[in-house]
């Protein structure tokens, strides 16, 4: 045993400089590198994406409660090195001038928030400015809502309970999002150390508590911002959070949640930027996936050229006594030996050229990227190392059974390894590291079952082309003629080439169509006119006059949707939180909802279950909403995120309560939601005419180009009661994740590309022994240099036209299965791709396989002779 | 005493749907330290032959024994056993590793067989053949006849009881050959090995004690007519190298 490593370790070292060593090492190190850099880059991007998305809810975790949370949970929050500050929120009356007026107030605790920032101004709709930290104990902060109701302004007075407060600022955003924009209340801030002095919160008072909690961060930066506006406040670029350890923590508090706590993240796929982040994620996923496949693909073509050159060594070591398992360890030992070395190189480059990708990039990412990991870098190490083992095993196990009578007969060729139980454990291995990639089982499952289908289709389908071709080939041209009779000579090799290249070109253009159509998508679902303001609480009587005024004003403004505040309570007659198992988080059966109606199902919107209620009635119903009858049977749309977690059908019977009363509806469609269009969308629609008897205001989005202040401040004067909620603010942030995640999948899809035509140049270079044999027989026979040439590239192609064939079709199929599972989006044939993909594979094939085979159109034919031996 | 015997010896080989009867029924017996030559025309089956009594390849009946072994009841690890321990050999196309060096190359039977003192051994059996200079050379640096010489070296090194030779000369000029064949003969003669020769080279065939001829799978004791004479100018059926490459 031991001296048989001597001897795989010594020939290893003087293999090493041989070409197919070399090609095999080409191969792992570009696999390692290009997933190394991909799985780098990716998770550096995704987390800073995460934690920049956290941002908007001040903490990567809140907790919510209806009674007072568990302290014992704190502690363990503590212990567990996170950061957490309290709040609390009620509803209580705010007081001055004479005015009352009905507000959310959050008294938080100090340290708030944990992440992102409050935004205030100190006018009304001037211009907002970011400040840390909370209001100071005897400070307010009110919005504007609360500052037109109680007729106040920055540096009065107002009074809440038995205290005074003063209002130090207009309060524009909070920096905790994740609450309703439609609310139809005034938003105060205080600081909860007044808050016992104010004795509004009674015994029997509804409290909601919450606690926020973020990662471990950095100390010195925590004291660093200790010194602003009084509060400790943890800055946001601490760049040593640790998600994990807050996913850890979520995962130990869920099981103990009671019905009356509620667990929420940073990303809920219901806000734009949930939305954002997950697409993106799913992109960069798939681009590490393709990586990993061109990787498997490359290592396998290198690894059945490794094993091919090495026949003559295998039967001669044989002939001198070696044993069939001396040769697997030999083969093995010298191929795991490449596979460190190549690996480790790869990934130490891969992790250096990710530092170019950001370098590159900066200016277009934000500057507090969170720091590289560990992990990916050892995952693609073990990854790279996993598929060369996995591919190369088959033609290893070749390599042991070529019979040591091949030293006398040159031409005794193991049988060649098909399809065996090998190639199905690569197939594993590939399919277990694609899950580790993208954590996505279904991404994952389609990507496995699809290209094990299509590499068993590419077998049959290109021995069919070739068969078929042979029939009429008698008919084409003569030089084509020519060329394809020299690829059908060749078709063993020819096959696996074939399927080699289909999958580059494959891996290629599905990256580059996916890019096109889901940036393309993206991009319009937030075009440059998105509505950034909202008008909320539009009274009914008011509401033609405040619609007739937009559009006096040039403003481009949405419909106008009622609002019927209420709480769905019961499916079919059972209690909802007895319906909705414990684990899952189903915001909208926790909190009041925002009902309307309406006669259209929305643009944006579509029906996937049951059909739209008939419009029976005008047009512009909703304008004459009071006049319309009240209907016999209730009806209701729900959106179908939400169904399918309350596990809703058409024909449910719901019960809500509104202000105390009950209304049951039939659910009568289900409908798909787009969530991320800055539009109202609604999670209950219901049939004109329900909602009748309930008071209502009403709610649109507009557009305004420029901060107009003017027009503003004009609806706030004719306007009293309507709320404007700018907007503008999220857009720009999904914009700017958009924008980067962008650019990052272009440089992606350049290194995809780069590792493809590596991979080519892989492929070609195996056939290029048995090309140069043949180009020397044919120069000894008197062939001219331009007659072999054109037979190579006639055959080339030949190799391009059908590979780019198979590749097209491939890339449609996978498209299909990928847009209609994962990416949740229309999908639609790609003409261009079809005329297009042969075109390209034609050309890249002959002008690579020209440049591999140029040496064998100019070498003298003793000279190539010599070499083939 | 005999070290190879060879009883009812044959080997059909199935091309598509036929078979092809390379050796039908074939005896053959050598005695230990004797030296013969197997001639015969070109495709008459000596390779195969050759393949069959070095255990290298399995035959379709008959039983072969070597130096006591019965390769016939062996599987193929247990024949590579006996060819590590007891065989050595010489082919037409030397069969030396290129990557590796001609010390290297020399060492490798007995690496596989964990022979500590590898590296002196073969020093010293490249010494022997007069490559002690060249040592440290790839054979692509070292001429047909210097390779040869190292893959003698690496036959003679496990000091086997049995050396089959295929063609030895085959790839060689005559000069080259010549010296060849004196130092093949003067080291089998101090180390007392049996020697099985397969040549084309009617000189060569009588340089052994004894000679027999391959023809329609039998063998034959002595020449039979003059084979050889002819054998030289016939297309060779199953050519292993080039036509320009082989110096007749
Ligand atoms: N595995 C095999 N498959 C097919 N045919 C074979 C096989 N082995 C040997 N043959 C055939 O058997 C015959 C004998 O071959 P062999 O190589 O033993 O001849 P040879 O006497 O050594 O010829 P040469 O003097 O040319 O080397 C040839 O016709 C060869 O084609
Ligand atoms: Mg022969």
């Amino acid at each position: 045993m031991g001296h048989i490593f001597k001897l795989g370790l010594k020939h290893w070292r003087s293999d090493f400089s041989s070409a197919e060593m070399r090609l095999l090492l080409i191969a792992t190190l570009v696999a390692a590198m290009s997933m190394t850099m991909i799985t780098t880059f990716t998770d550096r991007l995704t987390r800073t994406m995460e934690y920049r998305a956290s941002e908007l809810i001040a903490g990567d975790l809140i907790l919510q409660s209806q009674n007072s949370i568990n302290p014992e949970w704190i502690k363990e929050a503590k212990q567990r090195g996170l950061n957490h500050v309290p709040a609390i929120v009620f509803s209580t009356m705010a007081y001055a001038n004479d005015a009352l007026e009905l507000s959310r107030v959050r008294a938080v605790g100090e340290g708030y928030p944990l992440k992102g920032e409050n935004q205030v101004t100190d006018q009304p709709y001037g211009k907002s400015q970011v400040i840390h930290g909370a209001p100071a104990p005897g400070n307010v902060w009110v919005d504007q809502r609360v500052i037109q109701a109680l007729n106040v302004s920055v540096g009065d007075t107002i009074e809440l309970g038995d205290s005074e407060f003063l209002v130090e600022y207009i309060l524009v955003q909070d920096a905790d999002r994740s609450g309703n924009f439609y609310s139809p209340f005034g938003a105060i801030m205080m600081n909860m150390e007044d808050l016992e002095a104010t004795g509004v919160l009674g015994p029997g008072s509804r409290v909601t508590q919450k606690q926020y909690f973020t990662a471990p961060s950095n100390k010195e930066e925590q004291s660093l911002s200790g010194s602003q506006k009084g509060s400790a406040h943890p800055t946001t670029d601490d760049k040593n959070s640790d998600l994990q350890a807050v996913i850890n923590f979520a995962d130990w508090l869920k099981p103990q949640l009671t019905e009356h706590e509620r667990l929420s993240g940073a990303i809920d796929s219901d806000t734009s930027m949930g939305t954002a982040v997950q697409r993106a994620q799913q992109y960069l996923s798939l681009a590490s996936l393709v990586a990993v496949l061109l990787a498997g693909v490359a290592i396998a073509m290198a690894s059945q050229r490794f094993s091919e050159r090495h026949y003559e060594t295998a039967a001669l070591l044989r002939c001198l006594g070696a044993e069939q398992k001396d040769i697997s360890r030999i083969f093995i030992l010298k191929l795991l030996l490449t596979g460190l070395v190549a690996s480790a190189l790869g990934c130490a480059i891969g992790f250096l050229a990710h530092y170019g990708l950001f370098q590159l990039m900066q200016g277009l990412l934000p500057t507090d990227i969170m720091p590289a990991q560990w992990g990916p870098v050892i995952i693609s190490l073990l990854s790279s190392l996993v598929v060369l083992l996995a591919f190369a095993f088959a033609p290893i196990q070749q390599l042991k059974s070529v019979s040591p009578v091949r030293v006398l007969r040159r031409e005794l060729n193991p049988k060649p390894v098909r399809l065996n139980v090998f190639y199905l454990l690569a197939i594993f291995a590939i399919g277990g590291l694609a899950y580790v990639l993208t954590s996505n089982f279904k991404l994952t499952l389609i990507f496995v079952v699809g290209l094990s289908a299509l590499s068993l289709l590419y077998g049959g389908l290109a021995a069919g082309f070739l068969v078929m071709i042979h029939r009429v080939s008698n008919h084409l041209p003569r030089r084509i003629q020519t060329g394809f009779n020299q690829l059908y000579r060749h078709r063993y090799y020819a096959i696996s080439q074939l399927g080699a290249f289909a999958f580059i070109f494959t891996a290629i253009t599905l990256i580059i169509v996916v890019r096109t159509d889901l940036f393309s998508r993206w991009q319009a679902s937030i075009p440059a006119d998105t509505p950034n303001h909202f008008a909320i609480n539009v009274l009914p009587d008011t509401k033609d006059e405040f619609e007739h005024f937009l559009e006096q004003k040039g403003v481009n403004a949405s419909a106008f949707y009622p609002i019927v505040r209420g709480r769905l309570v019961e499916i079919n007659g059972q209690e909802v939180k007895q319906a909705v198992s414990k684990e899952d988080d189903v915001r909208a059966v926790q909190r009041e909802l925002s009902l309307t109606w309406s006669d259209q199902p929305g643009a944006d919107s579509e029906i996937i279950e049951g059909d739209w209620w008939p419009t029976t009635i005008k047009p512009n119903s909703i304008k004459a909403s009071p006049s319309i009858i009240t209907p016999e049977v209730n009806r209701v749309s729900i959106e179908s995120e939400l169904a399918q977690k309350l596990n809703i059908q058409v024909g449910d019977e719901l019960t809500f309560t509104i202000v105390g009363q009950q209304l049951n509806a039939t659910v009568h469609n289900i409908r798909k939601v787009k969530w991320d269009n800055f539009k109202p969308n609604f999670y209950m629609v219901f049939e004109p005419g329900v909602l009748n008897d309930f008071h209502h205001t009403y709610i649109n989005s507009f557009y305004l180009k420029n901060q107009n202040t003017e027009l503003l401040l004009d609806i706030n004067r004719n306007f009293k009661a309507v709320t404007i909620i700018p907007t503008e603010k999220v857009i720009k942030q999904v914009r700017e994740i958009l924008e980067q995640t962008t650019v990052a999948v272009e440089y992606i899809l350049m290194l995809v590309l780069l590792a493809g035509v590596v991979l080519l140049f892989a492929t070609l270079l195996s056939t290029l022994s048995l090309r140069r044999h043949e180009a020397a027989i044919y120069r000894t026979l008197g062939a001219s240099g331009s007659y072999i040439r054109n037979l190579i590239v006639y055959e080339y192609l030949w190799l391009g036209l059908l590979a780019g064939a198979l590749a097209m079709m491939s890339t449609e199929l996978l498209s299909w299965a990928l847009y209609s599972n994962v990416f949740q989006v229309d999908w639609k044939a790609h003409p261009v791709l079809w005329a297009l993909t042969p075109l390209f594979a034609m050309a890249v094939i002959v002008v690579s396989g020209w440049l591999a085979s140029r040496p064998v159109m100019t070498a003298s034919p003793n000279r190539l002779l010599r070499e083939v031996g | 005493m005999a070290v190879i015997k060879a009883e009812n010896l044959s080997k059909q080989v199935s091309l598509g749907d036929q078979t092809l009867s390379i050796l039908s029924a074939l005896n053959l017996e050598v005695n230990a330290r004797e030296t013969i030559a197997i001639i015969g025309r070109s495709g008459s089956g000596k390779s195969t032959l050759l393949s069959l009594l070095a255990g290298l390849d399995s035959a379709s009946s008959g039983k072969i024994s070597l130096n006591g072994n019965e390769l016939t009841e062996l599987n193929e690890d247990g024949r590579a056993a006996v060819r590590n321990q007891h065989v050595g050999f010489i082919f037409q196309s030397f069969q030396l590793l290129p990557h590796l060096t001609a010390l290297d190359n020399v060492m490798l039977p007995l690496e596989l067989a964990g022979d500590k003192q590898a590296q002196r051994k073969a020093e010293a059996w490249l010494d022997k053949v007069g490559l002690g200079s060249r040592m440290h050379h790839q054979p692509n640096q070292l001429s047909g006849g210097e390779q040869q010489r190292v893959a003698i070296a690496r036959a003679f090194v496990t000091e086997p009881e049995i050396l089959f030779a295929d063609e030895p000369t085959g790839n060689l000029d005559p000069t080259t050959g010549q010296t060849i064949v004196d130092l093949l003969f003067e080291l089998n003669a101090e180390h007392g090995t049996t020697l099985v020769l397969v040549t084309h080279d009617h000189q060569l065939a009588h340089l052994c004690q004894r000679y027999v001829t391959l023809e329609n799978g039998a063998l034959f004791e002595g020449r039979k007519e003059d084979p050889l004479e002819n054998a030289e100018h016939e297309p060779t059926k199953t050519q292993q190298t080039p036509p320009f490459a082989r110096n007749c």
